[in-house]
C-alpha cells in the first residue's frame, strides 16, 4: 500500500506536478467542494449556461430577435472570437441548432445559400444586434469584415 | 414509465439479453465478470435492435424503445437451458472474502464512482463533437421519431454536417434510448458504463494476482488522469475502449485456456467495438490475423479459421449495417469520409509514429505511470526470465498500436494529439492486465499469497 500511496501521491513528473493529484483535484475535488451549491441549481438551462456561457446566450438572443421572414447569416468564427473570451462555437450551425433548435440560418461557409441571407449578426464589445438591408449598418462593409476575419 | 423505474428496467433487460447470449456461447467465468459482460452485451444488442426498428420503419418512441429492450430477451429463450445455468452460477455464494486492505480501495472507488455518476447525470453534454453529432442527432430522434431526421434534411444544416453526425451509432443510439427513458439532457449511461467497466478491470486483476497487488494496479488504472476525464463525458472513445478491451480479454483467455467459448463470446464484443467507432474494423482485422497464426497451432487451421472468420464476419456486418446500408439506402446525405481518406505514405506513417510517442504515449500527465510500469515489467520479464508472459495480450496490444498508427496515417481527420490520444484508452486497461500477468508481478503475488497463508496457518 505504501508503494501505491507513493505512486499516486508522492510521485512528481518532470514539471514538478503530480499528474494524479492534479487530475483528482480538477475532476473530483472541484465538484465535491461545490456539490451542495451545484445541486441547488435544478434548471437544465442554468446548467448548460454554466458550461457554455455566451455560446448559449448569443443564440438565445438571436432567435428571440429573429423575424419569421429572416434568413440569418451566422458570422465566421474568427469574427465572433474577437468579441468573446471563449471559443465562439455558436457560429457552427450544428452547435447553434443544439443550443436553440432548428431555425432559418445560413452558415458563413455555405457559399451557395449565403446570398439568400437577409439578416446579419453584428457584434461589438458587450453589444450584439441583428441588422437587415436598409438599416444603419452597411451590409457590404460587414461582409468584408466577415471575409477578412474568417 | 418514470425514469427512476425505466432505467433499472432497461438495464435488467440488458443483463438478461447478455446472459442469454453468453449462455449460448457457454462462457464460464466469475460472477462479477459474467454479470458485467452480460450488461455490456445487452446494451450493444438493444442499440442494434433499436436501429433495426428504424430500418423497418417502426417509429422510434418510448414504446418501441422498451419493446426493443424486451424482444432480445424473448429471442434468447431457446438458449434458456444454458442461460439458467449461468444465472444459477450468479446466485452461488461468493468465494472471496473482503480483507482489511480491500476497505480503503472500496471506499475510494465508491467515492469516485459516486462523483462519476453524479457528473454524468448533472452536467449537460459538453464536448464539441458530441454537441455537433451524437447528441444533436439523438435530440432529433426523440423529436422526429426516426434517425433520418431534420438534422440530415433541414436546409440550415445542408453541407454543414462534417463527419460528427455520421459517427458509428452506438453512442447516438444509447443517448436516444436514455432520452426516451427520461434522461433528456445528460449522459447518465456513460457514467454507468464507466463504473461497471472499472469494476470489471478490478475483477479481472483479482483473478490474476493477489488482491492486494490487484488493488494497487486497479487504483493506478482508475486514476489514470486522461482516461478518468472521459468517464462522464459523452464521446465514442471510452465506450469503444470498453468493448475492445473486453473482446481482447476474452480472446486472451481463450488462448490461455484453449477455450472456444471465450473466442465465440469475444466476437460479440468486437462487433460492439465496430458498432461504436468506425476505424475499429481495421484494428480487429489486424488483431484477428495476428491471433489466427497463434490459434492455428492450438485449435487447428479449420477450427481457428471458422472462429476468426465469425469474429471478422460479425464485426464486418455491424460496420456494413451502418456505414453501407444505412448511409446508402436510408440517409438522404452522405458523409465526406471518402475525401478524408489519404493514400498510405511512408513519410506520413513515420511522422505519425514519432508524434504518437512524443505527444501521446510518453506523456506522464496523460497516463500517469502505467505506460512506464508496463515497459519496465516487459523489459524485466525479457531480461530476468527470458520470456514474454501472456503472448496473446502483447500481440493484441501491438496490433492496436499498429492499427492506430495506420488509422492516423490514412485518415486526414485523425489528429495524433486528439484522435490517437483517445485511441490510447483501448490500451491502458490492457497494459494494466499485461503488468499483472508479467512474471515479475505474478512471482511477487505468489510470494505474498504464500506469506499470507503462513500467517493465517
Amino acid at each position: 500500500m505504501a508503494l501505491c500511496i507513493w505512486m499516486l501521491l508522492g510521485f512528481m513528473s518532470a514539471d514538478g506536478s503530480n499528474p494524479y493529484a492534479a487530475s483528482y483535484e480538477s475532476r473530483v475535488e472541484l465538484y465535491r467542494s461545490k456539490l451542495d451549491s451545484l445541486n441547488k441549481i435544478r434548471s437544465v438551462r442554468e446548467r448548460i449556461y454554466m458550461r457554455q456561457m455566451a455560446n448559449l446566450e448569443i443564440p438565445e438572443y438571436i432567435v428571440a430577435k429573429m423575424r419569421p421572414t429572416d434568413v440569418l447569416l451566422l458570422p465566421p468564427r474568427g469574427y465572433a472570437n474577437t468579441f468573446m473570451q471563449t471559443e465562439a462555437i455558436w457560429t457552427d450551425p450544428r452547435i447553434f441548432t443544439w443550443m436553440v433548435g432548428l431555425h432559418n440560418v445560413v452558415a458563413w461557409s455555405d457559399t451557395i445559400r449565403r446570398k439568400q441571407a437577409n439578416a446579419f449578426v453584428v457584434l461589438e464589445a458587450n453589444t450584439i444586434w441583428i441588422t437587415r438591408p436598409g438599416g444603419s449598418t452597411n451590409i457590404d462593409s460587414l461582409l468584408n469584415v466577415f471575409e477578412r476575419s474568417k | 414509465m418514470p425514469s427512476e423505474l425505466g432505467l433499472p428496467f432497461v438495464l435488467l433487460m440488458h443483463v438478461l439479453t447478455g446472459a442469454g447470449i453468453l449462455g449460448a456461447c457457454k462462457l464460464r467465468t466469475t460472477r462479477t465478470i459474467t454479470l458485467l459482460l452480460s450488461m455490456f452485451a445487452g446494451m450493444f444488442v438493444h442499440s442494434a435492435v433499436f436501429l433495426i426498428c428504424d430500418l423497418v420503419k417502426i417509429p422510434l418512441t418510448a414504446t418501441s424503445m422498451f419493446l426493443s429492450a424486451i424482444v432480445p430477451v424473448l429471442v434468447t429463450i431457446p438458449s434458456w437451458k444454458t442461460t439458467r445455468e449461468l444465472l444459477k452460477h450468479l446466485q452461488a455464494p461468493s468465494k472471496h472474502s473482503i480483507r482489511l486492505y480491500d476497505l480503503p480501495v472500496i471506499g475510494l472507488s465508491g467515492y469516485i464512482f459516486y462523483m462519476i455518476l453524479w457528473a454524468s447525470w448533472y452536467w449537460p453534454v459538453t464536448p464539441f463533437d458530441a454537441m455537433a453529432g451524437i447528441d444533436l442527432v439523438a435530440k432529433y430522434v426523440v423529436k422526429d421519431h426516426t434517425i433520418v431526421n431534420s438534422v440530415f434534411t433541414h436546409p440550415s444544416l445542408q453541407g454543414q454536417l462534417s463527419n460528427q453526425p455520421f459517427y458509428a451509432p452506438f453512442a447516438m443510439l444509447m443517448q436516444s434510448i436514455m432520452k426516451f427513458i427520461g434522461f433528456v439532457h445528460n449522459q447518465v449511461w456513460v457514467g454507468i458504463i464507466s463504473v461497471c467497466f472499472s469494476v470489471f478491470v478490478w475483477a479481472v486483476l483479482r483473478q490474476m494476482v493477489h488482491p492486494f497487488i490487484a488493488a494497487v494496479l486497479y487504483l493506478l488504472y482508475l486514476l489514470t488522469p486522461e482516461m478518468f476525464g472521459y468517464t462522464y463525458l459523452l464521446q465514442t472513445d471510452y465506450v469503444n475502449a470498453v468493448f475492445m478491451v473486453i473482446g481482447v480479454y476474452l480472446i486472451w483467455q481463450g488462448a490461455e485456456h484453449d477455450s472456444a467459448s471465450h473466442i465465440a463470446a469475444s466476437s460479440i464484443f468486437f462487433a460492439a467495438a465496430c458498432w461504436s467507432r468506425t476505424e475499429t474494423i481495421l484494428l480487429v482485422g489486424i488483431g484477428c490475423l495476428a491471433s489466427l497464426l497463434w490459434f492455428r497451432r492450438s485449435l487447428g487451421t479449420r477450427a481457428a479459421s471458422i472462429l476468426f472468420g465469425s469474429i471478422l464476419g460479425l464485426s464486418a456486418l455491424m460496420f456494413v449495417l451502418w456505414h453501407v446500408v444505412f448511409f446508402n439506402y436510408y440517409l438522404p446525405v452522405k458523409p465526406s469520409a471518402g475525401d478524408q481518406l489519404v493514400g498510405f505514405s511512408v513519410d506520413r506513417f513515420v511522422m505519425v509514429v514519432s508524434e504518437t510517442w512524443t505527444s501521446v504515449i510518453s506523456r506522464i500527465d496523460y497516463w500517469g505511470l502505467i505506460v512506464w510500469v508496463f515497459l519496465v515489467a516487459v523489459t524485466a520479464n525479457v531480461l530476468m526470465f527470458r520470456r514474454i508472459s501472456s503472448v496473446m495480450l502483447i500481440v493484441w496490444i501491438g496490433s492496436i498500436v499498429l492499427g492506430l498508427w495506420l488509422a492516423g496515417s490514412i485518415f486526414s481527420a485523425a489528429v495524433v494529439e486528439q484522435t490517437l490520444r483517445r485511441g490510447m484508452f483501448k490500451l491502458i486497461p490492457l497494459l494494466t492486465f499485461a503488468i499483472a500477468s508479467s512474471q515479475l508481478v505474478t512471482s511477487a503475488s505468489e510470494r505474498l499469497t504464500a506469506w499470507e497463508m503462513r500467517r493465517s496457518a
